[in-house]
């Protein structure tokens, strides 16, 4: 069939921002890595005393109020803080990639992208109280208000406002799209920005994703799976993935964004490139709502597929940074789908989980973790798996434990196992490779 | 914008489904033709002390015909079970529903509205965790307000769900993404699906688009933006008292395949899709919109005048004749006709760009002469623009 696409367009990383509970900004959160920096704590953003779980791993130190906001949107985003770490990560990255100019100086417009992914909106229920009677909801008053706020800052902020905030700086008239596919959504915008620009429909993307669901809403419905970690004495060692004791995912907040940029164009304007995506590849399980494919038939799927159209083999994968959540489910099932996957290189690639340090991001996880990926690219050591004191017997690869370590690292691949089935699977490395 | 060789890279729609309030695609089309309108005035659920509104609400909507596994329900909202239902119409209208191997590597990209909270739900736990002095006490919420909230809720707010309840319910399990939460990600959806087939990333895709709008916090946002119209004629675009959408439960879904991979296996294509775009405009002047939309338009359309222009977004007369004056500029005495399903089926951000594409397979069959464009523009500043023909435009033994 003749094409009308030059598939051989090679994508880079020129610009990465990071917003993360162990550092803020991508040399910070490279710092903690480097130091096996622990982000989970006791929530600090609302009394969580009375629910199961009362630990997170929180953005700290980060002044909210001081942050320079698009006028018009100020008063929602100040109560939406994961677009606000998204905006912070985009300018980082945007900075990082283009410098002294805007990115529409670079590129045309028309060929710049916005495709990222973030989570669940934000719902203030303390803005409901006023408007209960009985139980009900006294719509009339309730309405007056929401009208009387033009801006999205009551009631319900739309998840989208930090991406649009995003799109409208960069001056942005490309493709715009927010991915809301849960856990797997970072990745897959990544994934999807990738293949954007290898397609030629665009030059350059703002990838990655933004979120935060450590609020009354979001604790409470994770609370409700059941899924999340109750060893709130722990603190920083309550997210072990992998560790035969761990007892559910953590949750965090951040973002990570990226710029992609087709290599021609990055190489002559003289961009620092962090790494080449070479491959990318997703899947559903169509399985259970609850429970992943006990066969792990998609995880694998989307492994293989990465890799292959990453034009590799297994022996090529140098690191692999895994979803890792340390759910009782995910660890071992991950684990297995490895070594469906690499057979007798599963014992020699290490696979670190960087949920370890972070918690689990949700929306915003597999953008972050991309670039705790890089973050091993560049500089030749592996994130460490922490809180790994005695590793469950079902899951028996080299997770890193603990500590960070040098390594040869040529190409990763970097994995997402989503909520509702849904799984991505990356694969980068340095553009010198062949 | 995204150019694609018309000749060589034809991708046929093959099946079409929709849940609506008139129903299926052909029920919307017959509706249409007829100047019919599902519109009426309807109390906003789960709330007291507003006054009636315009729109199409769906009511209950059961998926189970298309349901193996009938526990499926109990996770199920209203959004999850429109698209199971229309995904289920789309995928048995191609032929493949009972094709395992088929759905196994077919793609799924699938953009959903604003988040309909069960608000009696959260109503409930809110009220558990109000202080006397009308604040959240989020130790009450810990304490009380869990324990009043359903443990199935989480399953009913992930804005996930509709891709994953497809996937579950019909067996897909190829390359996918869910986008949120207005018309343009619809139109990411469309381009990329249409482009993913012509690289060779998968041979078919279902691509869908579903909006449980017709509650109470999409219904708000539009008031909050003064969108919303007040009332049924207010809301009927294309005449000068159009001020307003009135929002609707749909939800639209399609087969979208590679002519080659379609004529291979005997299926009926119902059309093609010549062209897909997308943009965005964010600050842009409702003038600026226009004047790229028609820009768009000739890039997705060619230089012949298309035979039907659907337009869906547009809240008022002053845009409907921003769009207008873009047609006579370009096209003049050939300006094609401009309609829109707003006034018909209602308004549903993410799903009314394929609502209507699932229309324009009926429009391109009944009259063999010339394309179908369909343009779509939010709140955001994304505008989509798509082009479907007739199948006979279809170039013999071309792929």
């Amino acid at each position: 069939m003749k094409r009308s696409f030059d598939l051989n367009r090679r994508v880079v990383v020129t610009g990465i921002g990071v917003v993360s509970p162990i550092g803020v900004g991508a040399e910070e959160f490279f710092d903690g890595l480097r130091t096996a920096r622990a982000g989970v704590d006791s929530i600090a953003a609302f009394d969580a005393r009375s629910f199961p779980t009362r630990i997170a791993a929180e953005v700290k130190g980060l002044d909210l109020a001081s942050v320079q906001l698009p006028k018009g949107y100020r008063p929602a985003l100040l109560r939406d803080k994961k677009s606000i770490f998204g905006l912070i990560a985009a300018r980082e990255a945007a900075s990082d990639a283009f410098r002294q100019r805007s990115a529409a100086e670079v590129y045309s417009p028309r060929r710049l992208g916005v495709l990222v992914s973030s989570g669940l909106e934000v719902f203030n229920l303390e803005d409901l109280i006023p408007h209960m009677a009985g139980g009900l909801i006294q719509g009339s008053t309730l309405l007056a208000a929401v009208l009387a706020e033009p801006s999205y800052s009551y009631l319900q902020i739309p998840a989208h406002l930090g991406a649009h905030c995003i799109a409208c700086e960069l001056g942005a008239k490309g493709p715009f799209a927010v991915n809301v596919s849960a856990c797997a959504a970072g990745t897959q915008a990544v994934g999807e920005a990738f293949l954007a620009v290898r397609d030629g429909i665009v030059d350059a993307v703002m990838t990655g994703g933004y979120d935060s669901m450590v609020n009354p809403l979001g604790l409470g419905g994770f609370c409700l799976l059941h899924a999340m970690s109750t060893s709130n004495g722990l603190g920083g060692r309550a997210s072990r993935p992998f560790d035969r004791s761990r007892d559910g995912f953590v949750l965090g907040e951040g973002a990570g964004m990226c710029v992609l940029e087709e290599y021609e164009s990055a190489r002559k304007r003289g961009a620092r490139i962090y790494c080449e995506v070479l491959g990318y590849s997703s899947t559903l399980d169509a399985y259970r709502v609850t429970d992943p494919d006990p066969e792990h038939r998609g995880a694998i799927t989307a492994m293989r597929g990465a890799i292959e159209r990453a034009g590799l083999s297994v022996r090529d994968i140098d690191y692999i940074n895994a979803h890792g959540t340390a759910t009782r489910q995910n660890d071992p099932a991950e684990t297995a789908a490895v070594r469906a996957v690499f057979g007798a290189e599963a014992g020699r690639i290490p696979m670190s989980s960087t949920k370890s340090q972070i918690g689990h991001l949700i929306g915003a996880a597999g953008a972050v973790e991309f670039i705790a990926a890089i973050f091993a690219l560049q500089e030749q050591m592996l994130p460490a798996t922490i809180n790994l004191t005695c590793p469950d017997p079902l899951c028996d690869l080299d997770y890193v434990p603990n500590e960070p370590r040098p390594a040869k690292v040529r190409t990763f691949m970097s994995n997402s196992f989503g909520f509702g089935g849904q799984n991505a699977s990356i694969v980068a490395g340095s553009p010198t490779i062949d | 914008m995204t150019r694609y060789s018309r000749a060589q890279d034809s991708v046929a729609i093959t099946g079409a489904g929709l849940h609506c309030s008139f129903g299926d695609v052909g029920d919307v089309w017959m509706a249409f033709r007829k100047g019919l309108s599902a519109l009426s005035m309807h109390a906003i659920p789960g709330v007291t002390g507003v006054a009636p509104v315009p729109g199409a609400p769906i009511g209950d909507v059961s998926p189970l015909e298309f349901l193996k596994d009938r526990k499926l329900v109990k996770y199920m909202n209203a959004a999850t079970s429109m698209s199971v239902a229309a995904a289920g119409r789309a995928l048995r209208q191609a032929s493949l529903l009972d094709d395992e191997p088929g759905l196994g590597s077919m793609g799924l990209f699938v953009s959903t509205g604003f988040i309909a909270f069960d608000m009696t739900t959260v109503g409930e736990a809110v009220s558990a965790s109000a202080t006397d002095d009308q604040l959240l006490d989020t130790l009450r919420l810990g304490e009380h307000g869990l324990r009043r909230t359903h443990p199935l809720m989480p399953f009913k707010m992930l804005l996930n769900m509709p891709l994953g309840m497809v996937s579950i319910a019909l067996g897909l399990k190829g390359e996918n993404f869910i986008l949120y939460p207005r018309s343009g990600q619809s139109g990411v959806c469309i381009e990329t699906a249409v482009r993913s087939i012509r690289t060779g990333r998968f041979e078919r895709v279902l691509v869908g688009g579903v909006a449980n709008s017709f509650s109470m916090l999409p219904l708000f946002t539009l008031a909050r933006e003064g969108r919303l119209a007040e009332s049924v004629e207010a809301a009927v675009p294309f005449v000068k008292s159009h001020r307003g959408l009135a929002p609707a439960d749909i939800a639209a879904f399609l087969v979208l395949e590679s002519a080659e991979a379609a004529r291979a296996r005997g299926a009926k294509i119902l059309a093609v899709v010549n062209s897909a775009l997308v943009s965005f405009c964010g600050e842009s002047t409702m003038q600026e919109r226009y004047a790229a939309r028609g820009s768009m338009w000739v890039e997705a359309g060619g230089d012949r005048p298309p035979k039907m222009l659907f337009s869906s977004g547009n809240s008022t007369w002053m845009e409907d004749r921003q769009e207008t004056l873009q047609a006579d500029a370009l096209w003049g005495d050939n300006a094609p006709r401009l309609a829109s399903l707003d006034g018909c089926v209602g308004h549903a951000d993410s799903a009314s760009l394929l609502c209507a594409m699932a229309v324009a397979t009926k429009v391109v069959g009944d009259h063999e002469a010339g394309a179908v464009l369909m343009a779509s523009a939010d709140a955001d500043g994304s505008q989509s623009v798509v082009c479907v023909g007739a199948p006979g435009t279809l170039v013999e033994g071309a792929s």
